[in-house]
């Protein structure tokens, strides 16, 4: 049961965020300090897991993950309530008679500081809930329902092309200089949020476009899956707009930024500083692996990175482990607070990149690794011989 | 009457020599060929690198992903398809040059 169970976090997360967002004030602050000690804390504290349970039900681990749209609605939803001038849809007034919580008058009450605190904890919820989950789903090309769902969750986040360039674009070319999502060595986090996501929007674009002039379609079509992509996130700007005003619009764009630079953050930790010769099949060492409970459980597996790019096609509870791949710093939650700070980052990964091309690299990738440490511009690495 | 609850088994020929008598018609041509020890050709199995591809000489498959994110215009109506993308709907003759590799790329930077 707890094998079904473990994959649930991200339910209860949401739960928890929908709660301490209508209750309003400091327990916005308060939602946002449980999810921090719960991932970030335990991430910490709680070691590894390396089980790979079998599944009598694999159904029932889809459908958690189809849940995620349902929440992610409900999520933005109580938001733009918090935001909007007035009581949409009778929420607060339900909630009052409900609970007996005032919940108007705590909103009244909600500090533009809580507003703040909102946009960084919906981002980070938003981002594993929705983003996390879209990518799993889009993976799975063979399952119309799965994929609908994956692009819908990605448009929380303005990246429904997500699903194509990543299938198409970064599962081939990963740890490339053509992969927009692989961080060479030197470069900073920031630099690599805005290059990845302007680079990945226009793989995609151009991946959908060579698509449809091979089936001698039109690009400017609604049969372009890219268009309908970036018209996704238009229909929910629209409708959180509708629901709550400019406001709600400022908020949710905002939030949306926010939770598309966490998912290139995670970009940046998973294949940071490695490198592949083109053509070359892709290898268990080619991706930063951890097996971190926390993060494995929130995440459902995409921890488990070396499996899942040297078996793309594998849901995420076939993937294995792999111990003896390259391993992260930490967890992805507290690797993710790393990277943030670019100076550590590159000082902390510089062990674990000697030791990569020492032990898994091969000769030509040796090579090619020795010219990205005099590329990095960063001391330290060019000094490495 | 019994054989609609049963999953239906057809037999997968490649390059002329029988591989497989009865294949899934659950599994991918890859994967029943690599279950048959064959040295099949593949790689990223997700139908993006084109390492797998092959001409389908006789019967019919249902692709899983559109085959035209990987293969040219010119390929595909030549009936190349993406054996890790191809679920066998009847018996298949599959023709592949067991040697290729990836589809050739634009070279680094």
């Amino acid at each position: 049961m707890f094998k079904y169970l473990k994959f649930m976090s991200f339910h209860l997360m949401a739960l928890i965020a929908i709660v301490s967002i209508t209750l309003g004030e400091s327990y916005i602050s308060m939602g946002f300090a449980i999810w921090v000690a719960v991932y970030l804390g335990g991430d910490i504290l709680f070691g590894d897991d390396v089980h790979t349970p079998s599944y009598r039900f694999p159904a029932l681990l889809t459908w958690q993950l189809w849940l995620a749209l349902p929440l992610t609605v409900i999520l933005v939803f109580v938001c733009c309530w918090q935001f909007a001038s007035q009581d949409i849809g009778q929420y607060g007034a339900w909630i009052s008679s409900l609970t007996g919580y005032d919940a108007l008058q705590a909103r009244q009450n909600t500090s533009v500081f809580q507003y703040g605190v909102m946009v960084v904890y919906l981002g980070l919820v938003v981002g594993v809930m929705a983003t996390i989950t879209g990518h799993e789903l889009t993976h799975r090309t063979w399952d119309p329902v799965s994929l609908l769902i994956g692009r819908w969750l990605l448009a929380f986040s303005f990246d429904a092309n997500f699903a194509i360039e990543h299938v198409y674009g970064h599962h081939k070319y990963v740890s490339t200089l053509n992969d927009p999502a692989t961080a060479p060595r030197g470069r900073s986090v920031y630099a690599h949020i805005i290059i990845s996501t302007i680079k990945g929007n226009i793989s995609a674009w151009h991946i959908e476009q060579q698509r449809l002039v091979r089936k001698q379609l039109a690009v400017w079509r609604w049969h372009n899956k890219a268009l309908r992509g970036y018209a996704m996130s238009l229909a929910i700007m629209m409708w959180v707009f509708w629901l709550a005003g400019w406001q709600g619009l400022s908020f949710f764009v905002l939030m949306a930024l926010w939770a598309k630079a966490t998912l290139e953050i995670v970009n940046y930790m998973e294949h940071y500083g490695l490198v592949r010769e083109l053509n070359s099949p892709v290898k268990p060492h080619h991706s930063w692996n951890t097996n971190k409970r926390v993060s494995s459980w929130a995440m459902f597996n995409l921890t488990r990175h070396s499996h899942h790019h040297a078996q793309g096609q594998l849901p995420y509870h076939q993937l294995a482990p792999y111990p003896d791949a390259p391993q992260m710093i930490g967890g992805y939650l507290s690797t993710f607070v790393l990277t943030l700070i670019p100076p550590l980052w590159h000082r902390l990964m510089l062990p674990k990149l000697q030791h990569w091309d020492a032990h898994f690299a091969t000769p030509a990738e040796y090579h090619m690794a020795q010219q990205a440490n005099q590329k990095s511009k960063i001391a330290a690495y060019q000094a490495c011989k | 009457m019994l054989s609609m609850f049963t999953a239906k088994a057809v037999s997968l020929t490649i390059n002329d020599t029988l591989v497989v008598e009865q294949a899934s018609v659950k599994q991918t041509v890859l994967a029943s060929a690599l279950a048959a020890d064959i040295a099949f050709p593949h790689h990223c199995q997700v139908g993006s690198c084109g390492a797998c591809r092959c001409q389908l000489v006789s019967g019919e498959v249902k692709q899983l992903t559109d085959s035209a994110y990987v293969l040219s215009a010119k390929a595909i109506a030549q009936g190349m398809i993406l054996a890790c993308q191809s679920v066998p709907k009847s018996a298949v003759n599959i023709k592949v040059n067991l040697r290729q590799r990836q589809l050739a790329d634009e070279p680094q930077e």
